[in-house]
């Protein structure tokens, strides 16, 4: 017998005595081992050569040879392959080829094969799968882990199987140092620990919660072989099932429908946000098992960019990153060499720019000490605010644009801008003039002027404008920047266009003037590789996803791809299940022009959705008008509807078939701290240290709910695709396979991660810090910042000069826009203010709902996340109020408009329109100017009083109110914020 | 002897209520006899986080304020507790659970309202300084470490040192009434909390030339005499912060002549508006 059969043989052998000894050596491998009784064997293709395992009553015998009874076969054409390959540390690339191009087989039934497989691989790590070998031993019984959550790390104490304690994760001495910045004679350096914010703080008391699903359910009167009862959803309770019984009924269903429809009536929706981690995340376990079932997605409004897609972009690309600014050393520059920083609807405390905890606290608590001057601009003395200090200017909900173009008419009347920035960087400034200076409608756009709309005293206006135009500023549009409630209203996307065109006139790039308030640009070291979330984790799709820019390279995957183009949009979801038609404009994030090219549901000879999967959340606490979703789930057109959610809460009680999913403490995963990769490039950059975390599975999922990985390959075992979908992995080998995929292996070896569960890279050296942001645009240079966008395809020529224009300039009028419609009222081809669709300028509703509600991203939740759920948020008195024994959420009133109802603080209140209705608890503060009432989005708990999607709302989702019109009409983008309202005592039941 | 204190800093809270989240985490759920039972979930708090709104729309301020217990020298809990609450050698004052149960609702032994009675475990509760967790070497309290700019710490000083700090005018009582307990809650900063302020804009000039009038002196008199003194801002704004309730007025002095207001009423923060120059 030839050397390599030899050596397979003997593999083999050495297999089977590692699965009987560390059977012998571990009670949780014992009881995997008795699972199945079976005969398996492991053989070269030609039958050659082989051994058996012969499982039987918990027991494994296993002989060099061939069994005729074995029901499952892995199969190898060479011997090479397996030495390769059955190994823990496989060579993956060779095994991924081996199992496309069927040189690996893996026959038989599939719980069972993928059974055996998995035995073998994880036989092979015993101690950490079985043994938990990982995290640190504190004695007493106490082990401490590490997990991660959108709203930072943390330390996770676990004793006796359940979490202790979590806390924020403080850096040893061990751990790389971090970087310090030089300004105006100080040294600042940030503090040794990493921040959580209070979405990261709050996470035990979710994971314990009352409100977890724990067990599989289904709807009592849902019948998939009788009446199926769609009028009764979100009405019917449900009875208790067993997995078995709920994966029969799901992956029945998906069968059923995919024969009589096609593939594409499968539909599902995911949340804007999952638990954290790279594995479990939605593009990645999910969206790999929609895409093998060839699934039609949801397409997702650019959630909070809104604006800057639809608008900024025409001015100066950014389409991978929807439109939003360069961040790189902006934290440097502007504690150096800023004089002013203007936070315009930018509340940075409030989001945490995005996943970024409370790291840009610490370094806004510097500008603070070094006394740099701050103005906010925005209807709701916000957070950053109440923090910083400095002058708030509150212009009327959704007429921003109005005072950002009298700062623009000042500057150009005074020679308050950069003249030979705007005349060699730029396009078009002459066509823009033209309007401001009201030659084109006969307007000016003068402070005087915008005071009428905004309310802001033009002297104000003034004073803002000359001092912004005679000292080096920064501008904050935005939370990140990017984001912002004004981009997420009507015409929001002149908003984002008057920011950018105003920086442009300032010149961003040069020392002192860009973008940026501290949140994000810190300096870290951006050319060491680690995938964000949107890079796809497990999924492999190419297409859909921003996998294709790196880890597609790093990471051999399988049968990624989305099988269907179709989508139906978010926004218009209810209409496309009832009227199984939508049209609308979707973002592109390859292309400018991707925007322009109207998109239809469902495409030609598709199937339209007549089965509806949802992935936990709440569409009725995050979209607008948003009783249209409660009512949705009454439509027969849906056929079937599965919600796979960790608590009961949001859409879970529409559905018919309830999945009990796990949290990320009861998994493996693997992540980088808030790294979402792709349209927020580099958004480690709003940390202090670049951190990297192993995930470790905490405790054991809670009842019977399970890993939203493990769910979704058991139901692809179902539908003959398990193997298609692990591809030979398990959980944790995943997370192996992305660490070993990016830079981490060249600092820490595998054993050592997994064991101290986190790993802080070091700060770049001083001299090493990135070029800042737009310096080589502002010098005309070639282009220098960590960034490979935008794509060749949409560059012009010169690759890596200028922006991604027509012109490669800065355009202050927009070819793009031009050639899509130069006559487009609501986007006309240079940036002007557009009244609201819904606000002051509309009078015959403004006479009968006479408060501009303003609906923020939420303080202390992360949209639902953290929220109701029987979490301790609720009893944050700044974010729910206990009244009568519920915990209600806040709207905000000014003084003035509350004594003018006669309404009380902490009184029950209706806020109400000819949408909806909502009830919540008053709090009467002179943070809201009178005219404006505050209430955040994004309540978790949807709870009407009455028949779901018509009756008052008792709890919190002022979404209700909200309008569902896009924010202009060829787009697809919220305008939430353009909503009235009018405000009444409830006198409805406590 | 060395005593461990809290000391809060209105400046760096940024009321995120990491604080109690951290407490929850830590003491709901866990047993940590003999320094405490389980706290409940909902509806009890061992440390509170309040806002304080100052003025309105369009001069306005935010502080908080987050209290603890004040683990008094002189607490009344300790005296009148029936030896259901004691002292410790280092100051933390606990309420002994065995010792307590039977005893019914205690909370009327606190001043300050930082005893609260948990139904759920039949016995009375209050903050214990995570006296468990320091006693095993940890730097500080669950609420303090989870603070994102340490508005919230834990000292461990020698009294004749807080003395010192506090005499210095670095760290203040809450109250008389917290002082009088020897309440080892300090603040810094404490007149973010305590104090009001008067402000105002000074704008000139007419329609399109109105503007706001930058770097005009403008002072505060009280009973007649100047108090203090500023100049307004780009957006010829003033703002007199750190003042007791009281009769004021303001002199805008923008050049020749002095503009003086009527006697004002502070009784609570505000801004008196424009005064046009």
């Amino acid at each position: 017998m030839e050397e390599k059969k030899r050596q397979f043989l003997a593999l083999l052998a050495g297999l089977a005595q590692t699965v009987q000894a560390q059977g012998a050596a571990w009670p949780k491998l014992a009881r995997r081992i008795k699972e199945y009784e079976l005969t398996a064997q492991i053989r070269l293709a030609d039958g050659s050569a082989g051994r058996w395992f012969r499982f039987e009553g918990g027991t494994l015998t296993s002989e060099e040879g061939l069994a005729p009874d074995a029901s499952v076969e892995l199969v190898f054409k060479t011997p090479e392959l397996a030495l390769k390959t059955l190994r823990a540390d496989r060579d993956h690339a060779a095994y991924v080829n081996g199992v496309k191009y069927h040189q690996i087989r893996l026959l038989g039934e599939e719980c069972p094969a993928i059974w055996f497989d998995e035995l073998l691989m994880t036989a092979l790590e015993a101690p950490v799968y079985y043994g938990e070998a990982y995290g640190l031993d504190l004695g007493n019984g106490v082990r401490r882990l590490v997990n991660g959550t959108t709203g930072g790390a943390l330390f996770v104490y676990v004793k006796d199987g359940k979490i202790l304690r979590t806390t924020p994760i403080d850096l040893s001495e061990e751990d790389a140092p971090g970087w310090t910045i030089h300004a105006h004679g100080r040294d600042f350096t940030p503090p040794r620990k990493l921040t959580i914010n209070t979405h990261g703080s709050g996470w035990k008391a979710l994971v314990y919660s009352r409100a977890r699903n724990l067990h599989p359910m289904k709807r009592v009167d849902w019948d998939p072989d009788g009446e199926r009862n769609p009028q009764n959803r979100g009405k019917s309770g449900y009875v208790r099932i067993s997995w078995d019984e709920a994966y029969r009924l799901v992956s029945g269903e998906i069968r059923r429908v995919r024969m009589e429809h096609g593939p594409s009536s499968v539909f599902f929706q995911r949340g804007s946000h999952h638990t954290w981690g790279y594995v479990g995340y939605f593009n990645s376990a999910l969206f790999r098992f929609m895409n093998l079932i060839g699934a039609t997605a949801t397409q997702h409004n650019p959630d909070s960019w809104e604006g800057w897609v639809f608008g900024a972009e025409h001015h100066f690309g950014h389409t991978m990153k929807n439109g939003m600014p360069e961040p790189y050393s902006t934290t440097e520059d502007c504690l150096q060499n800023a004089d002013m920083v203007v936070f315009w609807s930018s509340d940075p405390e409030s989001t945490s720019g995005l996943y970024g905890a409370y790291e840009g606290t610490i370094r806004r608590e510097w500008l603070k000490q070094l006394g740099i001057e701050v103005v906010h601009i925005d209807p709701y003395y916000n957070h950053t605010a109440a923090f910083l200090g400095g002058k708030w200017i509150a212009p009327r909900v959704g007429t921003d644009t109005a005072l950002a173009l009298s700062l623009a008419w000042v500057w150009l009347r005074e020679g308050l801008y950069d003249k030979k920035f705007v005349e060699t960087r730029t396009e078009g400034f002459d066509q823009w003039a033209r309007y401001l200076l009201g030659e084109e409608d006969g307007v000016p756009k003068t402070p005087e002027w915008q005071e009428d709309i905004t309310g802001v005293p033009a002297r104000e206006a003034r004073a803002l404008a000359r001092r912004w135009g005679s000292r080096r500023t920064y501008l904050a549009p935005g939370g990140i920047p990017g984001l912002g409630c004004a981009c997420r209203s009507s015409h929001g996307t002149e908003w984002t266009r008057a920011m950018v065109c105003l920086m442009a006139m300032q010149g961003f790039g040069k020392p002192g003037v860009n973008f940026g308030n501290l949140q994000n640009g810190a300096p870290l070291d951006t050319a060491f590789y680690f995938p964000g979330y949107s890079d796809g984790g497990i999924c492999g799709d190419c297409g859909n996803l921003t996998a294709y820019r790196d880890l597609y390279n790093r990471m051999p995957s399988l049968y990624g791809a989305a099988a269907t183009m179709q989508q139906i949009p978010r926004l218009r979801i209810p209409e496309a299940v009832r009227d199984d038609s939508a049209v609308w404009y979707a973002h592109g994030f390859r292309t400018l022009q991707d925007q322009f090219a109207p998109k239809k549901y469902p495409l030609p000879g598709h199937s339209p959705c007549r089965m509806f999967y949802r992935y936990g959340t709440s569409n009725m606490g995050t979209q607008p008008e948003s009783h249209r979703y409660a009512s949705m789930y009454a439509d027969p057109h849906l056929e079937c509807v599965v919600n796979q959610s960790i608590w009961f809460e949001g859409d879970a009680k529409y559905a018919d078939i309830i999945l009990p999913a796990c949290t990320s403490f009861e998994r493996w995963d693997i992540s980088e701290v808030g790294h979402c990769g792709g349209y927020v490039e580099n958004n480690y950059l709003h940390n202090n240290y670049r951190v990297f975390l192993l995930q470790h599975k905490c405790i054991e999922p809670l009842g019977e709910s399970r890993s939203d990985y493990q769910i979704f390959l058991d139901l692809a075992k179902r539908l003959g695709l398990g193997k298609a979908y692990c591809v030979g992995s398990t959980e944790l080998d995943w997370a192996k396979r992305i660490f070993e995929a990016s830079d981490l292996p060249r600092q820490i070896r595998w054993e050592d991660f997994l064991k101290k569960g986190y790993y802080v890279l070091p700060a770049p050296a001083e001299g090493r810090h990135d070029p800042v942001a737009y310096n080589w645009y502002y010098e005309d240079r070639v282009r220098d910042v960590p960034e490979a966008s935008p794509l060749a395809g949409d560059y012009k020529c010169d690759a890596d000069r200028g922006f991604q224009t027509q012109s490669g300039k800065f355009e202050f009028a927009c070819s793009s826009l031009r050639k899509f419609d130069p006559h487009d009222p609501d986007r006309p081809v240079v940036c002007k203010y557009i009244p609201s669709i819904e606000g002051r300028e509309t009078a015959g509703l403004f006479a009968r709902y006479p408060l501009q509600l303003t609906s923020p991203h939420p303080r202390y939740s992360h949209h639902t996340m953290m929220d109701g759920k029987d979490g301790v948020a609720n009893d944050i008195p700044c974010h729910r109020r206990y009244i009568g024994g519920r915990y209600y959420w806040i709207a905000r009133m000014n003084p003035s408009d509350a004594a003018r109802r006669g309404l009380a603080e902490n009184q029950l209140v209706e806020l109400f329109n000819d949408r909806g209705s909502v009830v919540c608890a008053l709090h009467i503060t002179g943070r809201v100017p009178a005219g404006t009432v505050h209430s955040y989005e994004a309540s978790a708990v949807y709870e009407p009083n009455g028949t779901p999607g018509s009756a008052p709302e008792t709890g919190g989702c002022v979404n209700t109110l909200t309008s569902k019109e896009f924010n202009i009409p060829k787009a697809h983008s919220m305008s939430v914020n353009s909503c009235l309202v009018e405000v009444r005592a409830w006198k409805g039941a406590v | 002897m060395k005593r461990r204190y809290f000391i809060f800093d209105p400046e760096k809270c940024i009321g995120c209520f990491n604080c109690l989240h951290a407490c929850k985490d830590e003491h709901v759920g866990n047993d940590f006899s003999p320094v405490a039972l389980p706290q409940k979930l909902h509806q009890q708090y061992w440390l509170t986080t309040t806002e304080h709104i100052r003025g309105q729309h369009p001069m306005v301020d935010v502080a908080y304020l987050t209290e603890p217990c004040g683990h008094c020298e002189n607490a009344p809990c300790v005296a009148e507790g029936g030896g259901a609450v004691i002292r410790r050698p280092d100051g933390v004052v606990l309420i002994d659970p065995e010792r307590a149960k039977g005893k019914g609702d205690l909370s009327r032994l606190c001043p300050f309202g930082k005893i609260s009675y948990n139904e759920e475990q039949g016995v009375s509760q209050k903050c214990t300084f995570c006296a468990h967790l320091l006693d095993e070497g940890w730097k500080q309290p669950r609420c303090a470490q989870a603070c994102p700019l340490e508005a919230l710490r834990m000292e461990y000083a020698e009294p004749e040192e807080m003395a010192r700090r506090a005499a210095s005018g670095e760290l203040a009582p809450l109250d008389a009434a917290h002082a009088a307990c020897g309440s080892a809650l300090y603040l810094k900063n404490a007149a973010r909390l305590n104090t009001l302020f008067l402000g105002g804009s000074v704008a000139t000039g007419e329609g399109p030339e109105e503007v706001c009038a930058e770097n005009c002196p403008v002072a505060l008199l009280r009973d007649g005499a100047e108090v203090q003194r500023q100049r307004t801002n780009a957006f010829g704004e003033f703002k007199f912060d750190g003042l007791k309730p009281g009769i004021y007025q303001v002199v805008i002095s923008p050049g020749e002549m002095d503009r003086q207001t009527d006697p004002i009423e502070l009784t609570e923060s505000r801004s008196i508006g424009v005064c046009r120059i």
